[in-house]
């Protein structure tokens, strides 16, 4: 056996025989006489037609398969067959004795050489475009169809689109090529429909012979060349526990997020636009923990208006009308300045003028944002979080000020709910330690572990020299967890998380434990952190939690989380 | 007529605007080039376009020769300040 590495593209393991994507040769005459010139331009403009008929139909085929983002690139490519400018080049070609089949490819590569130029990796993507085109109208002019049938592990130099969208992915368990990376088609394409891809090997693609059996492992980016026995019986087990861990997670999407003993934990998703409201449904979630509303703000030149904002909080309410929609107003400044308000660069952004803090200094925009979200409010279940709160004043000023905002909504006669709920995110230690006393003026708590673990431990995560310390099982970070808990429990108000470590399913027994009613997370992750809820006993998970809070180091509480996970299914 | 358009959306001009601003383009009679860095490209051509490599900052040239320039000119301006509905 002997190994090959290259990039993971693409997750899963195929096991399969090798086969080459045969690269079609074709023999044409490149020069014609000049008398022939007007006959070559019409096999041209008849080619072009044929291809664009074809390309429809891949458009169509492909929409079907694997959805419309995926269709789009065939969509791309019916525009840039009839591109004046290609057409210009081709017919140059044909003018100077070239027959159609030379023209189109000469001109296809002179155009694919000018977009690989380009210093950007999207736009040398583009050149790989252009030569599918080409390669597809140099085939029809020579009578050839687009059928191929490929099984097994297919190997290539690279798959153009339209090679790709014309295989059958019954047929072919894993794909292997020489060029690309993540973003190229084929890696997008091979995780669209779940085949698992390693891409980038270089030269290793000629030392694979048709018939090799491979362990294509999409995980780590590794091809296996005929490996032994036991390496194979190994692999075949972990293709069989990830099928059966598939199976189980997607049978999942529709049952209740209840423990055994019928708590419900709500789960719901972190979004940044509302077309990700579509991810959150899809996912199995209850609704939406925490709604980033930066992106209406950052990278503008101007505020945005009222109705604008309007719009959108609209569009993530209505979107699911009957669940909890958590808002968190903006959360802007240190290193995420605003264009329209300037400001001085900070010595210490983290620390700095962010947050409630620039929204209390700029109340005119933060009124606006609190305006739109009142009058939203009436599609749906919306909360509103106030984030970075530190003290009491901070969450007084910010509520008077929606106060004020519901107020000049009555008097112009504009509708909005009176009973919308206000919560802050938990993010900043200051908060954590007076839980009990900001319990009294909110109607929610949501814990934000990114920042409260960068506070606390006083760690930058975005520096490496630290990494040590950015981590959310520190014991510090879990007691703190735990007050912020107790404190919403003793006043009847409910707590949740919106940070990664909702989403880690490793911790999910010491959250539940520790009283969280809810947990916020990416779609991908809802499924198996849902499995994990229904495996758990609530009584059970108290004890863990307050035997976990006792511990010294976050690798004790790892290790004392991973032997609690060892009895679980997944 | 002549007219500088400074591209403001994020992408700059890829696949999706470099489209919507070449059938934009072709629904005029008008001929139309732009120009950016001493290099120049039909307005009509997504390839030219995109060949270009303009991006989000970028200042392009456009010359539009024709019966309704000033119609093609409005319409190119809008795309652009609009940013090609991109968020």
């Amino acid at each position: 056996m002997w190994k090959i590495k290259g990039i993971a593209a693409s997750a899963g393991i195929a096991i399969g025989e090798i086969t080459h994507m045969q690269e079609a040769v074709h023999d044409f005459c490149r020069l014609v006489d000049a008398s022939q010139t007007p006959a070559e331009k019409e096999r041209f403009y008849a080619a072009q037609q044929a291809a664009e008929k074809e390309l429809e139909i891949l458009q169509e085929r492909t929409a079907a398969n694997m959805g419309e983002q995926q269709a789009e690139v065939f969509a791309a490519h019916k525009l840039m067959v009839t591109d004046p400018s290609f057409v210009e080049v081709v017919l140059n070609h044909i003018d100077n004795q070239a027959s159609a089949e030379a023209a189109v490819e000469d001109a296809a590569n002179e155009i694919a050489a000018m977009f690989a130029g380009l210093d950007s990796e999207y736009m040398q993507e583009r050149a790989a475009d252009i030569k599918d085109i080409g390669k597809r109208l140099v085939r029809i002019l020579l009578g050839g169809t687009a059928e191929v049938n490929y099984t097994g592990i297919l190997a290539a130099q690279d798959l153009l689109p339209s090679d790709t969208a014309a295989l059958d992915l019954n047929c072919v368990s894993g794909f292997i090529t020489a060029l690309g990376g993540k973003t190229s088609h084929s890696s997008i394409l091979a995780r669209a429909a779940g085949i698992p891809a390693v891409v980038g090997i270089g030269s290793a693609l000629e030392k694979l012979n048709n018939g090799d059996t491979v362990i294509v492992d999409g995980h780590v980016g590794e091809v296996l060349v005929n490996p032994e026995e036991d390496i194979l019986d190994d692999y075949r087990l972990r293709i069989k526990k990830e099928q059966e861990r598939a199976a189980l997670l997607a049978s999942v999407g529709h049952l209740p997020s209840e423990t055994l003993d019928g708590h419900h934990i709500e789960l719901a998703c972190n979004i940044g636009t509302p077309g990700d409201m579509e991810k959150v449904i899809a996912a199995g979630a209850e609704g939406v923990g925490l709604f980033r509303t930066e992106f209406l703000f950052l990278d503008k030149t101007s505020v945005p208006t009222e109705e604008e904002q309007v719009e959108s909080y609209k569009a993530v309410l209505a979107a699911m009308p009957d669940k909890k929609i958590v808002i968190r107003t903006l959360d802007a400044g240190g290193d995420k300045q605003l264009p329209f308000i300037g400001g001085l660069p900070e010595a210490n952004p983290a620390l700095g003028l962010r947050a409630i803090r620039l929204c209390m200094v700029y109340q005119d925009v933060f009124k606006t944002q609190l305006r739109a979200l009142l009058r939203a409010s009436v599609a749906g279940n919306l909360h509103i979080m106030f984030p970075m709160i530190a003290t009491v004043d901070e969450l007084l000023s910010a509520k008077a000020l929606l106060q004020e905002a519901a107020e000049e909504l009555t008097k112009e006669g504009i509708p909005y709910k009176s009973d919308v709920a206000v919560g802050i995110m938990v993010e900043v230690p200051a908060a954590a330690a007076i839980a009990d006393i900001l319990a009294e003026e909110v109607d929610f708590f949501s814990i934000g572990t990114n920042d409260l673990v960068q506070y606390t431990m006083a760690a930058d995560r975005m520096n490496e020299h630290v990494a040590y310390l950015s981590d959310y099982f520190q014991p510090p970070v879990v007691r703190l967890i735990g007050n912020v808990a107790k404190a919403a429990q003793k006043a009847g108000k409910w707590v949740g998380m919106c940070g990664e470590m909702a989403g880690d399913p490793l911790a999910t027994p010491l959250l539940v434990g520790l009283g969280l009613t809810e947990l916020s997370m990416n779609g991908r992750a809802v499924p198996v952190v849902k499995h994990r809820i229904r495996q758990l006993d609530v009584k059970q998970t108290q004890k863990w939690a307050d035997d976990i809070l006792s511990l010294r180091t976050a690798s004790d509480i790892k290790k004392r989380l991973e032997e609690i996970a060892l009895q679980f299914e997944i | 007529m002549e007219l500088n358009l400074q591209i403001k959306n994020q992408a700059g001009l890829h696949a999706r605007p470099a489209a919507m601003f070449a059938q934009k383009a072709s629904s005029f009679k008008s001929n139309i080039l732009i120009f950016k860095d001493g290099k120049n490209g039909n307005a009509k051509s997504i390839i030219s376009i995109m060949g270009l490599g303009v991006k989000k900052g970028d200042t392009l040239l456009v010359k539009i020769d024709g019966p309704d320039a000033a119609e093609a000119g409005a319409a190119l301006k809008k795309l652009v300040d609009d940013k090609f509905g991109e968020e």
